[in-house]
């Protein structure tokens, strides 16, 4: 490979956009370089795909303590697979399924340490950004609260439906399922979330009066 | 349910509100986290080439690991592990199964026990073929591998559920002193003082057993006969229990027709932590002024499960203070002494708070667990002479219960 080629894909790697498009560049070669391990393609990923990443984990866990251990962890898992990538024009989708089982893992080894009867109180990470309002930053918290009481797999696939605003065959392919089954599991969460949503002081608001923590925000 | 465009709608806010804080944070640079990633993946190689060498030694001795694990094990009492985390288990410690997770116990012979959300459980003892086990409240699902001599009980309350090699669902609800059992695979048998005669279930049958309580005029008829403990700082009666019946649905306590605080309606849906922070929005110390006694000792379990034991404790003695002398009050005291007995080394308290509840309820659903425990909190705080008084009252009032292999051994000389 010369200099030159490595620059306009670089580029083009950029300019391909969040939403994981490929643009002009060739997807079979890119994947090629990451193979072969070349430091410009690994680089182009990273950059490309971080914010990808980065949102989907925060839609999913809702905070942002270990976000960029668990950021370096999705792309470290990435970069040892990624011989087992058969189409590379699925490489966003393929990254998005290490993302979701990163994340998986994440909620379950929180869980993990709470058997014990009398445990440690956890720490409560910020959500949001310091200039949100704190209504807002209740709404979130509170969001958060009540999905954390649904069955992981099911929490999984409707704050991707619901926050992430993926697809549904995009969700089924991140977490390896049918579509059948994500629907069944969104509709199980979504059943849930409602009726436990409903019973919480900083939501039920919201769903009665809809956007009222929006409006005050500005 | 809820309609797509309300959760569409909260979850595109959400998402502004995330996109904004993810803009907004501070992050590593793409060569700080590309270095990262490098180092990950370098210590990985190098752990995978340790673990590669070591499993090429350990190859070797593995086999013969394994035919020696195979006799001593044969010998060994069963162990086993806690949690998803396999945590090691320790016989006599409270394992609590958080909503809405499930908590499984793996036992060494492949047998294994899957505490539902909400359920609490103990390990009493272990032998070679088997373990006793007790739910303190909730439902279990219990899969026992059948081998030759097993010897495995599930204990809830009065009931001794006796095992071979069965696959069944037990749940234990102490507020209605009722068991039910649902069996798949196999047969067990349940006995109880109650009983008129042992029950056998098989594949597919399922039962609830109750040993109803006794109404005070029963209670009050039965104390003659009953047999009083040597109790430091009140007599303790326990009535005898009249025999079981067999229920035929879940009897359900009406649901009060005033409308619940929202923290009481977030812990009746197993989210603990919600309702207790709910709770504290309320004004946590203003809400124990006003709440009656049934929501109070709501207050104080939701405040215990969420892993609160303070805020419990604050709950629990407003019931006391503002109840004296209900039911309530005396489950209030059974719990402080469950909290005492479950912070190590606060026995001494947790031996008279069991006492308080057995004094002001001698006829109470809970007699059978707070005899055992002060019993347990007697032994474990070096007061052995009580200790031995208990065990022999234990002992007379329930030969099988959850408790009765401890008693025995203080008991013997």
């Amino acid at each position: 490979m010369t200099g030159s080629p490595k620059v306009i894909r670089l580029a083009d790697a950029q300019k391909s956009g969040a939403r994981g498009r490929a643009g002009s560049f060739d997807p079979h070669e890119f994947v090629r370089a990451l193979r072969d391990g070349q430091p410009w393609a690994e680089r182009a990923f990273l950059e490309r795909e971080r914010g990808h990443v980065e949102r989907v984990l925060t839609r999913i866990l809702g905070w942002h303590a270990e976000l960029d251990d668990l950021t370096q962890e999705v792309f470290t898992r990435a970069f040892e697979r990624i011989a087992e990538l058969r189409e590379p024009e699925a490489l966003r989708g393929w990254l998005s399924a290490i993302t979701v089982f990163v994340a998986r893992e994440a909620i379950r080894r929180k869980r993990r340490r709470r058997w014990l009867i009398f445990r440690a109180p956890e720490e409560t990470p910020d959500l949001a950004a310091e200039s949100t309002p704190a209504e807002a930053r209740a709404a979130l918290r509170a969001f958060y609260e009540v999905v954390a009481t649904i069955e992981v797999d099911a929490r999984i696939a409707f704050t991707l439906r619901c926050v992430g605003g993926l697809e549904l065959s995009e969700i089924a392919e991140a977490c390896d399922v049918s579509l059948a089954t994500i629907k069944r599991r969104i509709k199980r969460a979504a059943d849930d979330f409602y009726v436990r949503g409903r019973a919480h002081p900083e939501l039920v608001d919201w769903f009665e009066e809809g956007t009222r923590w929006r409006q005050t925000k500005s | 349910m809820a309609s797509n465009q309300e959760l569409r709608a909260l979850g595109r806010a959400l998402a502004e509100l995330q996109d904004e804080a993810l803009a907004s944070r501070e992050r590593r640079t793409t060569s700080e986290s590309l270095a990262g990633i490098h180092r990950a993946r370098t210590q990985r190689a190098s752990s995978a080439r340790r673990a590669r060498r070591l499993r090429a030694v350990l190859g070797v001795a593995s086999a013969a690991a394994a035919l020696i694990a195979l006799f001593s094990l044969r010998a060994r009492p069963l162990d086993f592990v806690v949690g998803k985390a396999r945590a090691p288990g320790q016989l006599g410690v409270w394992v609590a199964s958080p909503p809405p997770e499930q908590t499984p116990l793996a036992f060494s012979d492949g047998s294994r026990m899957l505490l539902q959300a909400g359920a609490q459980a103990r390990v009493i003892s272990t032998s070679e073929h088997g373990a006793r086990i007790v739910i303190e409240r909730g439902s279990a699902r219990s899969d026992v591998v059948p081998r030759p001599n097993n010897d495995w009980s599930v204990i809830g309350g009065p009931f001794e559920i006796r095992v071979t090699g069965t696959s069944f669902d037990a749940d234990w609800q102490p507020e209605q002193q009722t068991l039910r059992v649902t069996m798949y695979e196999g047969h067990v048998i349940v006995r109880a003082d109650c009983l008129a005669a042992p029950r056998a279930l098989g594949k597919g049958e399922s039962v609830a057993l109750s040993c109803p309580l006794p109404s005070v005029a029963d209670a009050s008829r039965a104390a003659p006969s009953a047999v009083t403990a040597p109790h430091s700082s009140s007599a303790v009666t326990v009535a005898p229990l009249p025999a079981a019946t067999a229920v035929a649905g879940a009897a359900r306590p009406a649901a009060a027709s005033k409308r619940p605080a929202s923290f009481l309606v977030l812990a009746r849906q197993g989210n603990y932590q919600g309702a207790l922070a709910a709770a504290e929005r309320a004004d946590f110390d203003g809400v124990c002024r006003t709440l009656s006694a049934a929501e109070l000792l709501e207050l104080g379990t939701l405040a215990r499960l969420a892993g609160n034991p303070k805020r419990a404790a604050t709950a629990y003695s407003a019931l006391r203070q503002r109840f004296a002398g209900t039911d309530s009050a005396a489950t209030a005291a059974f719990h402080l002494g469950q909290m005492a007995f479950d912070r190590a080394g606060a026995y001494a308290e947790a031996k008279q708070w069991f006492a308080t509840y057995l004094g002001e309820r001698p006829a109470g659903v809970l007699v059978p667990e707070a005899l055992g425990r002060k019993m347990e909190a007697e032994q474990r705080s070096g007061d052995l002479s009580a200790a031995r008084s208990t065990a022999a009252l234990y002992l007379s009032r329930y030969p099988a219960g959850a408790h009765a292999r401890l008693a025995a051994s203080l008991s013997s000389p």
